[in-house]
């Protein structure tokens, strides 16, 4: 459909024929429809008419582990997104001043970050915030007693482990429009005599506006799919969607129950990817946090 | 102070947080050198040993998942290139190019564990379960994206004089495409194959699904070990994986480094 030959509205400037590059088309389209779209098309026809129309939607609304499994993942998802800004800001922020060897390697450790694989990730948080992990070895030989703390096994420790997942692209997302901001504007404004905070406050973060949009977006996005993190940090008692999608067709093999909960999670992430497009140019944000 | 350095606050956050981003890697390194027989975390480690990165090195289901990791890699990222190539340099001057990127970016903004289970009772259906044809078909789905994403920003910054020029020389339509066209966006392509390897490499939600014990990578020979002992040899495995990951991203500067001297020479 992409080949481009066809009809053009009359008055169409350019001679239209395809060439074959655009018959080239095809191909990638014609892969993705049958591994992708075609699959995914039969999981939704799937969830919806196998045993009674919506039927498997009803099942999944009734079950309240996947209610609460939900609630979890936007309430976690959430306080991720805002500890990204937070910290992905102060981040960005500092990488985009002036150059210097000290700003070399934090930028070097963001990267860094971003390559190792996520199991790698998860595992080095396990080993910390385990019993008898690391954190409380460290804290012993400070003569902290650790003996008290819970980590593993809670959400706290999906929300550590999601945020060291998720920092980089944050970070990498705001630095183009954080360079993009004028220096000469803010040396304006301070010589205007506004303190360096309330220039910050007026000039710098409404000039990264949609930055900051499509950073939280994009963080949002990522945090509700995750399924490593909640898996080996998280504990059986705090299961994300996906974990309970996992455990449908793990344990249960309940393909159309699965099924709806996933038509389910798509819908939410396509209505943000949508809210996302609309902010700004998605190849731009996407080509960014790719492992460019 | 110049007004655009940064304050104490910021700083003092980026550091810190830079630290923590961090320490992780340190612990894991740290627990793959220790000597002792449990998971234990010394500073300095009193019995440093490289006993548990050479069991690994020497297990052959730890080399085989290896193996097998890197050939899916190489495959899928040669593939998703491939497919992602045709359809950036097809969709450009298109007016359907919308519609089609959104369908290229779908496999990554939907959740990897809808896909997979979309696709896992295809997969059964057309024989691929378990194979390693089917894991690589799985990571081009789930690469493409990106191979696409890389390419496209490329295709953008052509110059189509250049291609007019070819063909009004005589060349024909493939050859300005083989001639002119894939060699100047010959960078881009190079860094499609490493941005999609290095998604295959790190791939585990999808690959969970759809590999056998016979055809399963290196993430998910890490995942069961994750799940069920946490002896050392997880975390030595988890050096090499790492390293692995460095090894791409080094290739991948490399790279880079020799598409900016090209373009220098060209010139």
């Amino acid at each position: 459909m992409a080949a481009g030959g066809g009809v053009r509205p009359s008055g169409a400037r350019r001679r239209v024929r395809a060439s074959p590059e655009q018959w080239l088309t095809l191909l990638p389209i014609a892969f993705l429809a049958l591994f992708f779209l075609y699959p995914f098309g039969d999981m939704v026809w799937a969830s919806v008419s196998r045993d009674g129309l919506f039927a498997a939607y009803a099942e999944a609304l009734d079950d309240p582990f996947f209610v609460r499994a939900v609630v979890r993942t936007l309430v976690v998802s959430l306080v991720c997104t805002v500890a990204c800004l937070v910290l992905g800001y102060a981040i960005a922020y500092e990488l985009t001043r002036r150059r210097t060897p000290i700003r070399t390697v934090i930028l070097g450790v963001v990267l860094l970050t971003f390559w190792i694989s996520i199991l790698i990730r998860a595992y080095s948080w396990l080993a910390i915030l385990q019993p008898g992990g690391v954190l409380s070895d460290v804290a012993g030989l400070v003569g902290i007693s650790a003996e008290s703390w819970r980590l593993q096994g809670t959400t706290t420790a999906v929300a550590i482990g999601m945020v060291h997942f998720l920092l980089p692209y944050m970070v990498l997302v705001l630095i183009p429009p954080l360079r993009a901001v004028d220096p000469a504007l803010l040396r304006a404004a301070h010589s205007l005599g506004a303190s360096r905070l309330r220039t910050f406050w007026r000039v710098t973060l409404p000039l990264t506006k949609g930055g900051i949009v499509a950073g939280c977006i994009l963080t949002f996005i990522l945090s509700i799919g995750f399924y490593v993190m909640p898996s080996i940090l998280g504990g059986p008692a705090n299961p994300f969607v996906a974990n309970v999608i996992g455990e449908q067709v793990g344990t249960f093999q309940a393909f159309p129950v699965a099924g709806a909960m996933s038509v389910l999670l798509t819908v939410v992430v396509l209505c943000l990817y949508a809210t996302l497009v609309r902010v700004s140019d998605p190849t731009k944000i996407l080509g960014d946090s790719g492992k460019a | 102070m110049a007004p655009e350095e940064s304050g104490a606050v910021a700083r003092a956050i980026a550091w810190s947080t830079a630290v923590l981003l961090v320490v992780p890697m340190v612990v894991v390194v740290a627990l793959a050198v220790n000597g002792s027989q449990y998971v234990q975390f010394q500073l300095p480690p009193d019995d440093v040993s490289l006993k548990w990165l050479r069991e690994v090195a020497d297990s052959p289901l730890w080399r085989s998942a290896l193996m097998q990791s890197v050939k899916v890699a190489l495959l899928s990222a040669v593939l998703a290139t491939a497919l992602g190539t045709a359809c950036a340099l097809g969709i450009r001057n298109s007016r359907y190019a919308g519609v089609v990127q959104t369908l290229m970016l779908l496999p990554l903004i939907v959740p990897l564990i809808v896909t997979a289970l979309a696709i896992y009772p295809l997969w059964v259906d057309l024989g691929l379960l378990g194979t390693t044809a089917g894991l690589v078909i799985g990571h081009t789905v789930v690469a493409m994206p990106f191979a696409f994403l890389t390419v496209w920003s490329s295709v953008g910054t052509l110059d189509p004089q250049l291609e007019k020029a070819a063909a009004s020389l005589g060349a024909g339509s493939w050859q300005v495409l083989r001639r002119v066209t894939l060699p100047l966006i010959a960078p881009a392509l190079l860094a499609s194959v490493i941005v999609a390897a290095a998604m295959s490499f790190d791939e585990i939600i999808v690959s969970l699904f759809i590999a056998s014990p016979q055809t399963q990578t290196m993430p998910v020979v890490l995942w069961s070990h994750l799940r069920e002992n946490l002896d050392p040899t997880v975390a030595a495995a988890s050096v090499f994986m790492a390293a692995m990951n460095l090894v791409i991203l080094f290739v991948g500067i490399a790279a880079g480094r020799w598409a900016v001297k090209r373009r220098g020479a060209a010139r």
